[in-house]
């Protein structure tokens, strides 16, 4: 039983938050609204109506869900790709009315206070508007209109950075004025304190606490999701002089990236923030040689250095965590062990035999070291939360004692516990001497655990702040006081 | 129980571990032993002709053949990619080698040519997958046409006869009363076996066919591993071609298209067995006899020949919907 006597309250025009670790039943209470899951017992009214479980068309009941997968085809366009749950407004083998189907999105874009060019093909939304042609297309499934609705929004913005996140809460506001009730999926506290009225927690299962966003302090929420105190949310970066150069970039360029020069030192913990798209993030893979770059090169303990694969680069000792774990990090249907041992089969080969047995326990020993719940090395990895997952990942490059750890949103689709332990992680390395270089939209995570942050605007670097000056506040300032310097020359 | 779960003792689908999950989990490597074992006992007791050695003798050496294609397809398969063209390399091959002695070309050298087609074939299906990226069962369908024409052209589409004694003697000759083209497709299953769970280069196959993307950000040289299958793969199968020369003593140029089916059926029902959803050469071997003493027990049933691809095709499908299912129960 993944949900034992849960109850909670929603009101219309409400943005309500969902926190809790994964694992605690959200998804398990987010399937059983929409007729995946049969609960076992209990009751739910919407607006007034009971609910008849197991829910047969969440739609027509009412209820609609965003996922963080939107589930959008790049290939066709906008039109095509919200029509697709609504038979394009007509019978499965009648013809479509695009004109009907053209005014029906366009009003209720202009509710939504959105507009997305509908011709358009789906691969050249950002992040932030794929999530927004989610919230139309659950709109038109509700029936084109808000009210007596509820809509259940999935984690929107875990993978976008701050200012498109901002846009989607925006959106929910939007939708929630309309009449509608919205409950809000998310790992990021700071947007529940911006967007959302009131929050419930959950753990094991259980709704723990329900409160005013107003009335509750954040360590005050992360107590009641870990049932424990949470002394801080990150650690800080290690207060010890800084050794000599790991890495210097001279005028490296990308396809977007130009001419960036930047230097980390050994023990040194350097964040890169930016708006999407802005280039910064080829930078983990043109140093890791993932990417050739297209102009400048880079030095390794001041020594010219070029990769032609990253197999290169990883026998230099440069660790790069790549930002989407289930398409470049792991393989999920190999087992722990399989993808923590991979990096060092090699060194397992002994007269011409792989020493299965040795392997198994080096896998045990590492596995509990990074504390990977359940520490059973035999298990697929789709078995294991993100959290885990992405604790495999560190501990698979950590156990190579690499020179340079490149990070790139090392805590995208990981809970708050987890994300901590992956973060002390990085620290302890830094510690013994490696540079970490952290990619992040998350600019509070930024501001805690770096040493300094550099800002990326359209492929340049823009700005550098300090320890000293660093708080989210002034990262998200610098990345939006480029912004509006660059809509001013456009 | 070794660290205690900072969520609360609930990750996302890991089930409670213990002795009963573990042992049900080997069990389902092994079942397509099991299932085997027991096909035979029944079939010894339906049928007399099961209790004799000659029958087992008979069935073995009928499939020498098809395991050594199923062996050379799990190469290719390995590492996520398909390998259509290797039953029309094996016949293109043989035609060649055997026209080249007819021709007065000493045996050693059209054997090498013989060869040479191989590594050919297998550099161009490698061009076209790995290189330019064309979904390899649509190039290796290709080339396996392309090949059946070729086979066509140098045999002038008649069977082709003799085959020098040589060669008859290297696939017919006996060992322990059973011919060597036998002891070779197992000794191909022991390398195999080697290469696949011994070696790292077996496992950085599994990776690479379980997520490219991933292989490669770990450093396995994905693209050269893919092109190294890809020419292992003809090669091999060149070898097997000038095995089958031997084998029948004569060269159908048609032949190609009965060896499609079978090898690669037993290479993917063989999948779900010892290393459940990964291809490899033990399972492989234990699938194909698995399909010939079912396939034998019905023909010796009184059922007709057309029974084979009908008995293929149903066993295949319900091994691989079961693996499935048992593979999404487990998660």
């Amino acid at each position: 039983m993944a949900l034992e006597d849960f109850s909670f309250e929603v009101r219309a025009g409400e943005i309500h938050a969902l926190l809790g670790q994964n694992g605690c039943g959200k998804s398990t209470l987010v399937k059983s609204l929409t007729g995946v899951v049969r609960p076992d017992g209990g009751s739910a009214t919407l607006f007034g109506r009971e609910l008849q479980f197991p829910i047969t068309s969440p739609g027509k009941q009412g209820i609609a869900v965003i996922h963080q997968d939107v589930g959008v085809v790049g290939s066709m366009t906008v039109m095509e790709n919200l029509g697709v749950v609504a038979n394009y407004g007509a019978g499965l083998l009648s013809p479509i009315q695009s004109g009907s189907e053209r005014a029906t999105y366009s009003s209720l874009m202009r509710q939504l206070g959105i507009s997305l060019d509908l011709d358009a093909y789906a691969s050249t939304l950002s992040p932030a508007e794929r999530t927004f042609l989610g919230v139309v297309r659950a709109m038109r499934i509700a029936g084109r209109s808000a009210q007596d609705h509820l809509f259940i929004l999935d984690e929107p913005t875990a993978s976008l950075s701050k200012p498109e996140a901002g846009k989607v809460l925006q959106l929910m506001r939007r939708v929630a004025d309309l009449g509608a009730a919205v409950i809000f999926i998310s790992h990021r506290i700071s947007e529940v304190f911006q967007a959302c009225d009131r929050v419930t927690v959950m753990r094991t299962g259980r709704d723990v606490a329900h409160r005013k966003t107003a009335d509750v302090s954040r360590a005050e929420l992360l107590t009641l999701m870990l049932g424990r105190r949470l002394d801080d949310m990150f650690p800080s970066p290690p207060d010890h002089a800084l050794g000599p150069s790991r890495i210097a970039t001279r005028r490296l360029s990308g396809r977007v990236l130009r001419d960036i020069d930047l230097e980390v030192a050994a023990g040194e913990v350097v964040g890169i923030a930016g708006l999407a798209g802005m280039g910064q993030e080829e930078m983990p893979l043109l140093l890791s040689g993932a990417m050739q770059p297209v102009g400048g090169g880079f030095a390794l303990d001041s020594r010219d250095v070029s990769f032609r694969s990253p197999g290169d680069a990883i026998a230099a000792g440069i660790a790069l965590v790549p930002r989407d774990r289930l398409r470049d990090g792991i393989w999920t249907d190999g087992t722990a062990q399989e993808n923590l041992t991979l990096p060092v089969l090699p060194a397992n080969f002994m007269k011409g035999f792989l020493r299965h047995a040795r392997l198994r326990r080096h896998a045990v020993e590492t596995l509990d070291g990074v504390a990977v719940y359940p520490a059973r090395p035999d298990f697929p990895m789709s078995a294991f939360s993100g959290g885990n997952q992405q604790k495999v990942v560190f501990a698979k490059w950590l156990q190579l004692r690499p020179k340079v750890l490149l990070l790139d949103e090392p805590t995208q689709g990981v809970d708050p516990g987890a994300a901590k332990q992956l973060l002390d992680h990085a620290m302890d390395a830094a510690a013994s001497g490696a540079a970490v270089l952290i990619l992040s939209g998350d600019f509070e995570l930024l501001a805690a655990v770096c040493h300094r942050v550099l800002m990326v605007q359209h492929g340049h670097i823009v700005s550098e702040l300090m320890r000293a000056d660093l708080s989210e506040q002034a990262v998200m300032d610098a990345c939006d006081v480029g912004q509006k310097a660059f809509s001013v020359l456009a | 129980m070794a660290a205690v779960d900072p969520d609360g003792g609930h990750s996302r689908g890991a089930p409670i571990p213990n002795h009963a999950a573990r042992f049900s989990r080997r069990l389902e490597s092994w079942l397509l032993v099991i299932a085997l074992l027991i096909l035979i006992a029944v079939c010894m007791i339906l049928f007399p002709q099961f209790r004799t050695s000659a029958l087992f003798i008979a069935m073995i050496n009928a499939q020498s053949l098809t395991l050594l294609l199923a062996l050379c397809a799990t190469v290719v398969l390995r590492v996520g990619d398909f390998d259509l063209s290797i039953p029309q390399t094996m016949v293109a091959t043989a035609a060649l080698v055997v026209l080249l002695t007819k021709a007065g070309l000493p045996l050693p050298f059209a054997s090498a040519v013989g060869l040479l087609l191989g590594l050919a074939v297998g550099a161009l299906n490698a061009l076209l997958v790995v290189r330019v990226g064309v979904d390899s069962f649509v190039a290796t369908l290709g080339s396996f046409t392309a090949l059946s024409g070729i086979a066509w052209l140098l045999t002038d589409n008649r069977v082709i006869v003799g085959v020098p004694p040589v060669l008859i003697d290297l696939a017919r000759g006996r060992l322990f009363n059973l011919p060597l083209i036998t002891w070779y497709a197992w000794a191909l299953m022991a390398a195999l076996w080697y290469l696949y769970e011994m070696t790292p280069l077996g496992k950085y196959m599994l990776f690479i066919g379980g997520n490219r993307n991933a292989a490669r950000l770990c450093g396995i040289p994905v693209q050269g591993i893919r092109v190294g299958a890809y020419i292992a793969s003809g090669v091999l199968a060149s070898l097997i071609g000038i095995l089958f020369t031997g084998y029948f003593g004569a060269v159908d140029p048609g032949a190609g298209s009965q060896f499609m089916l079978q090898p690669f059926a037993a290479a993917f029902l063989g999948a779900t067995a010892v290393s459940v959803g990964r291809f490899n050469s033990v399972g492989t071997a234990v699938a194909l006899y698995f399909l010939t003493v079912g396939i034998t027990g019905l023909q010796l049933f009184g059922a007709q020949t057309w029974v084979t691809n009908v008995f293929y095709g149903v066993a295949l499908m319900v091994a691989v919907t079961a693996a499935k299912l048992a593979g999404s129960l487990r998660r």
